[in-house]
């Protein structure tokens, strides 16, 4: 039987790389790659979704689930699904719904999962797209980098189609990889992971992105606070920040091509710098005013795309790039309350009583989640790279038991109270 | 035995006497989605009768579709509609009609004051109740130099 488990584990932790990596590839750069990827990344999503049931059927305990969260959960998805009743596109909204609800379902099926094959799973499926991506690089050298421009240096985009791709993937990736750097014992183990902190870091430098960076630097934050202790903690802090300051410096080094003395359209050029905003502003006043019209229940779920226009000259994407005036647009006031309620029902606890486990892997990744959806479109989008692990995270680090895991306090409060009885 | 019973009273918490907390906050979860429901399709009647008083409101400025000051043309907009502009003054871009390809106005632009007003359904062209004639706004299309979309 225990061979068995153990059996699953590793099936489901490859399956979790399977499905991370062939949802990068649905984003590819590469247009055969692409073109399968797209279809096939759903047949990886419910592969998934089969051995994640097929796990949790094994070791399932009603008393483990995090049940204020779940109802919030529910709520959410309950409020995608009649938000067609609404929508400006009826059948999107379901079709948006019923892949959220899959991710949903995998994720609440992961609760009794052995935490720490999920993390492995997640993390070889970024590792697998860093190491494509430099395997791009070395063959391909004019799809992996995304050529200069007057507004942009030249950036890092390795397998697809634009430099904040992977980035926001790696952003999530780097607090687990940290954490069984922190964690694990084996001289192998933790050269692998040095070379996987690195191969993430540098790609998301290269890359120039900076909501991935921010996002890498707090969720790898939150695994210090929670795994190291004392003196260990400060020199940890420091050593992430001293890196994360070393790669805000390393990304402005190259340089954007200088602008004509005169654009055609007399318009002056965009320079952009380290604390301009790459249009986002512009697009997310927009969007807001947007959401305006709609303001309680908005316009239907999955419906970002169709809604939002782009009529930003410093902007190009057909996304708000916010996850959270993406939310209010789709599924107005109430969609965003209940977004930020999920998100502090799952972070909550963990911050009441941090864990040393495998929780606080999964708290760093949902607080990288949270920090880089300030600056992309993608946590209610399911065919979105970072999706799936974001809101794995989000359930894991709401479910895992705090007391099982946890903490010196609450050890040394039923220490104190022996004592005192 | 007296720890049995303090379990039993916490796992079967009651509201009332009558119904469970989790039923409760089942039905007022339903009760908050029919209102939302409700709610929602009022938005969005709401805002479609907005943005057509807007669409309206510009079509009237430039009058009928074939007129003197129309000078410019944007086609296959998300590849679904194409736009005739019409001229004011000095402003060779000061209004603009979007069509989705059944003759429905689903977007207008102003651009005769500083900051342009736009009324658009272009998300949701079905409910745009302003039709024109397709075939007069291809005729237009044509006669402007578009290609044909």
């Amino acid at each position: 039987m225990r061979r068995y488990d153990n059996a699953l584990g590793w099936l489901l932790a490859a399956a979790l790389a399977v499905t991370v990596f062939a949802f990068a590839a649905g984003s590819s750069i590469q247009y055969q790659v692409l073109f399968y990827a797209r279809t096939y990344r759903w047949v990886c999503l419910f592969v998934l979704l089969g051995t994640a049931l097929l796990s949790a059927a094994a070791s399932w305990s009603w008393n483990r689930l995090p049940w204020g969260f779940l109802a919030l959960v529910a709520g959410l998805l309950a409020l995608a699904f009649c938000s067609a009743a609404w929508s400006v596109d009826a059948s999107l909204t379901l079709r948006r719904a019923g892949s959220l609800a899959v991710v949903f379902a995998i994720a609440a099926a992961l609760l009794v999962a052995p935490a720490r094959r999920v993390l492995i799973g997640l993390l070889t499926g970024a590792a697998a797209v860093g190491i494509t991506g430099l395997g791009m690089l070395a063959l391909d050298h004019g799809a992996a980098v995304q050529a200069a421009s007057t507004q942009y240096p030249a950036r890092f985009q390795g397998f697809e189609q634009n430099p904040d791709t992977a980035a926001l993937l790696f952003a999530l990736a780097i607090p687990i990889t940290v954490y069984l750097l922190l964690t694990t014992r084996t001289g192998l183990a933790r050269v692998a992971l040095t070379a996987a902190v690195l191969l993430f870091v540098g790609s998301i430098t290269a890359s120039g992105a900076r909501g991935p960076m921010l996002g890498g630097l707090v969720g790898s934050l939150v695994v210090v606070a929670a795994v190291a202790q004392g003196r260990r903690r400060l020199l940890l802090a420091a050593l992430t920040l001293a890196a994360f300051a070393a790669c805000v410096g390393i990304s402005r080094i190259p340089q954007a091509k200088p602008a004509p003395p005169t654009s055609s359209s007399g318009a002056p050029p965009v320079r952009r710098t380290l604390f301009t905003s790459s249009g986002r502003r512009a697009a997310w006043v927009g969007a807001i005013h947007q959401a305006e019209d709609r303001p309680a229940a908005g316009y239907g779920f999955g419906t970002e795309a169709l809604v939002f226009v782009d009529r930003y000259p410093a902007f190009d994407s057909d996304l708000v790039e916010n996850s959270y005036i993406g939310a209010a647009l789709q599924l107005g006031i109430a969609g965003l309350v209940l977004l930020l309620a999920v998100a502090l029902a799952a972070l909550g606890p963990f911050a009441r009583a941090p864990s040393r486990g495998a929780r606080a892997a999964c708290a760093g990744t949902a607080a990288a989640a949270l920090v880089v959806a300030v600056t992309q479109s993608y946590l209610l989008s399911v065919g979105n790279i970072g999706t799936v692990t974001a809101w794995i995270s989000l359930f894991l680090v709401a479910g895992q038991p705090a007391a099982a895991a946890s903490s010196a306090k609450i050890a040394s409060r039923e220490i104190a109270g022996s004592h005192s009885g | 035995m007296r720890a049995h019973s303090a379990k039993t009273s916490t796992t079967r918490p009651t509201t009332g006497g009558r119904f469970s907390r989790p039923a409760v906050l089942a039905l007022a979860a339903v009760a908050t989605l029919a209102v939302l429901v409700f709610v929602g399709r009022w938005e969005g009647r709401r805002h479609a009768r907005s943005e057509l008083a807007g669409m309206r409101q510009t079509l009237a400025a430039v009058g009928p579709l074939d007129n003197r000051t129309l000078t410019a043309y944007r086609i296959d907009i998300d590849s679904r509609f194409d736009c005739l502009i019409y001229k004011r003054g000095s402003n060779r871009l000061a209004l603009e009609l979007c069509f989705d390809r059944t003759g429905r106005l689903v977007e207008t632009i102003d651009r005769r004051s500083g900051s342009p007003k736009i009324s658009s359904l272009r998300e949701d062209p079905a409910a745009s109740t302003i039709q024109v004639d397709w075939a007069e706004v291809v005729r237009l299309l044509k006669r402007l130099g578009a290609p044909s979309t």
